[in-house]
């Protein structure tokens, strides 16, 4: 197992070097000067030379890579262009929104989906199963975005109940703050929900045809039971699986969805250095959004390990066989 | 035999998607793009069925029009994923050992980008534009055949007729194209549905956020995002585009799922 732990680390370790080395080819190895992008073609000679010794680009590449991914280890991000300040104190002023949405909408769509998962699986071939399927079937098709809108139209337009758009700020107490959150939320988890009850369904489908759930059946255990305490434990090493991969969907969500409503989130803050040629921000933001990706997997991956040891012993000579 | 529902409903809805396609390159209401300030904003009416926008251009129209250029950036964003992906995949099943690994480490790095944050760098170094949609969906597209191809074949592999073929000194390349992806061809089909539809979806968030098609080429996405605006008075506009996006993916979803119960005899036997 600590053999397992250290190269998987070690893996991870690689594959964030990797990453990063990927954005910085992309957003510096690619013909476009950043320092003429950022003052426009009308800019001096003097002002471009100037611009781009701050920004270190009179350095070769190598020294360029090490001074920013030195950097990022330090907690260094440079310096945004357009607001003047260092990157990493804008990034860590919208983790307060991108946080919690992201948090909420991964809990509603596991607390939706496992219910609808399970009930469609015991149902399996009824009209429960059909309908909860069917639902799914269209949740998968709905753009998150889209969804945002009409949740706006429904609970912002019509009923007045909840803001269309902003976020008050987590100083004008709890309450408020969740409640700016609760459509993005729901609009970010609906989408996620439909494909992960299909994934729960499956799995405790084939799980409650295993061996064990038969035995805890014949020593009298309730068909309920029998599911919920033997069935889905087992069931939900798909599920997690599946809810890593998700984790990169609802990153690129979440940028979506901060721009439906306002929120003053990351991803609003990408989309808005975009729009004003901050590539120092964007190139920082997207490294540690593709960081987090990788480390999710990564744990993950480490999860699923925890849970079956067949898996960290895969791949040892002589032990690949079904076990 | 008549087909399952599923594949029925997909298939309807597929073709009905790519007939208004075909037919907004010969004939829609109204030009998609003609401007009529006098009947901005109008309701749905026997003139214009399904209303006008902000600049009083006729809705039906645009989501006709917007139907081929989602399309479009769609096959292009599947064909770069599967061009690519598919031949790496089998080269990393065929070569297997360190061009196997290295491959498909590649593949994982790769997996790490969001078709969102790719289209993001793209964006941000060369402006938007439909052609940094079709290739940042399609770089993501590219593991995901990479994989799919090489569990495929990796699975081929052990079969008697290619076994026959390696024995009787048939050269790896006549191998790949007589029998490796023949074979493999069904469930790669299922999955460029699949993703397919996964690029309608990205297509239409990447032109919701601007990154996409640019004016004057119509687009589901930024029809949504203009209407945003007028939600307060005009609830009809954000929704139309919406349903036009949700009968696109569904269609194609169906029609993937239909394919994969046909293909896999798993599931046939359950029937």
């Amino acid at each position: 197992m600590t053999g397992f732990l250290l190269r998987r680390l070690l893996g991870l370790a690689l594959m964030l070097v990797a990453a990063s080395l990927v954005v910085f080819a992309v957003m510096n190895v690619l013909p476009g000067d950043p320092a003429l992008l950022m003052l426009g073609t009308g800019a001096s000679r003097a002002t471009l030379a100037a611009l781009r010794h701050q920004m270190g680009l009179d350095l070769p590449l190598w020294q360029q890579y090490l001074r920013w991914a030195g950097g990022l280890l330090r907690g260094d991000f440079g310096i945004s262009y357009t607001y003047q300040t260092p990157v990493a104190g804008l990034i860590l002023a919208r983790l307060g929104v991108t946080l919690p949405l992201a948090a909420m909408s991964i809990g509603l769509a596991v607390a939706i989906a496992i219910p609808v998962g399970v009930v469609a699986a015991t149902h399996q071939g009824k009209a429960a199963d059909a309908a909860l399927m069917g639902a799914a079937q269209l949740g998968v098709a709905v753009p998150n975005f889209w969804l945002g809108l009409l949740l706006i139209l429904l609970f912002a337009v019509r009923l007045g109940w909840l803001p269309a758009s902003g976020f008050p700020g987590w100083s004008g107490g709890l309450g408020a703050g969740l409640a700016a959150l609760l459509m993005p939320a729901v609009a970010l988890a609906l989408p996620q929900a439909a494909i992960l009850a299909r994934v729960t369904r499956s799995a405790v489908i084939e799980a409650a045809g295993e061996d064990y759930v038969r035995t805890a059946r014949a020593k009298g255990l309730a068909a309920r039971a029998a599911i919920w305490g033997h069935a889905l434990p087992n069931a939900l090493i798909p599920v997690v699986t599946i809810l890593g991969f998700q984790f990169s969907y609802l990153l690129a969500g979440t940028v979506v969805i901060e721009n439906v409503f306002t929120l003053p989130g990351m991803g609003r803050l990408l989309f808005q250095a975009i729009a004003g040629r901050d590539l120092i921000t964007v190139q920082d933001i997207v490294v540690l959004l593709t960081g987090s990706v990788i480390v999710v997997n990564t744990l993950v991956d480490l999860a699923y390990a925890a849970i079956d040891p067949r898996v960290s012993l895969a791949g040892m000579p002589g032990r690949d066989d079904e076990g | 035999m008549s087909l399952p529902r599923n594949l029925r409903v997909g298939l309807a809805l597929t073709v009905l998607v790519v007939g208004v396609a075909v037919l907004a390159e010969f004939w829609t209401p109204y030009p998609p793009l003609a401007i009529d300030v006098l009947h901005r904003l109008a309701p749905p009416s026997a003139a214009h069925w399904l209303g006008t926008d902000n600049f009083g251009r006729d809705v039906l129209s645009q989501l006709m029009a917007g139907a081929g250029t989602s399309l479009f950036v769609a096959v292009i964003a599947v064909a770069v994923g599967a061009g690519i992906g598919i031949p790496a995949g089998v080269v990393a099943a065929v070569g297997g050992g360190l061009v196997d690994t290295a491959l498909m480490r590649l593949a994982d790095l790769t997996f790490a980008f969001p078709a969102l944050l790719t289209a993001v760098m793209i964006t941000a170094l060369r402006g938007p534009g439909a052609a940094n949609a079709m290739l940042a969906i399609g770089i993501f597209n590219i593991p995901v055949f990479a994989r799919l191809a090489r569990g495929a074949v990796l699975s081929l592999l052990r079969r008697d007729f290619v076994l026959a073929a390696r024995a009787v000194g048939v050269p790896w390349r006549g191998i790949a194209w007589r029998h490796l992806l023949p074979n493999a061809a069904p469930i790669l089909l299922v999955q460029a549905t699949i993703q397919f539809a996964l690029a309608v979806l990205a297509d239409a968030a990447l032109s919701y956020l601007g990154l996409g098609a640019q004016p004057p080429q119509p687009s589901w996405g930024r029809m949504l995002a203009e209407s945003q605006n007028y939600v307060w008075t005009d609830p009809l506009l954000p929704v139309l585009p919406g349903i036009a996006i949700v009968v696109a993916v569904l269609g194609l979803n169906l029609l993937g799922d239909g394919l994969r119960d046909r293909l896999d005899p798993k599931l046939r036997r359950g029937r």
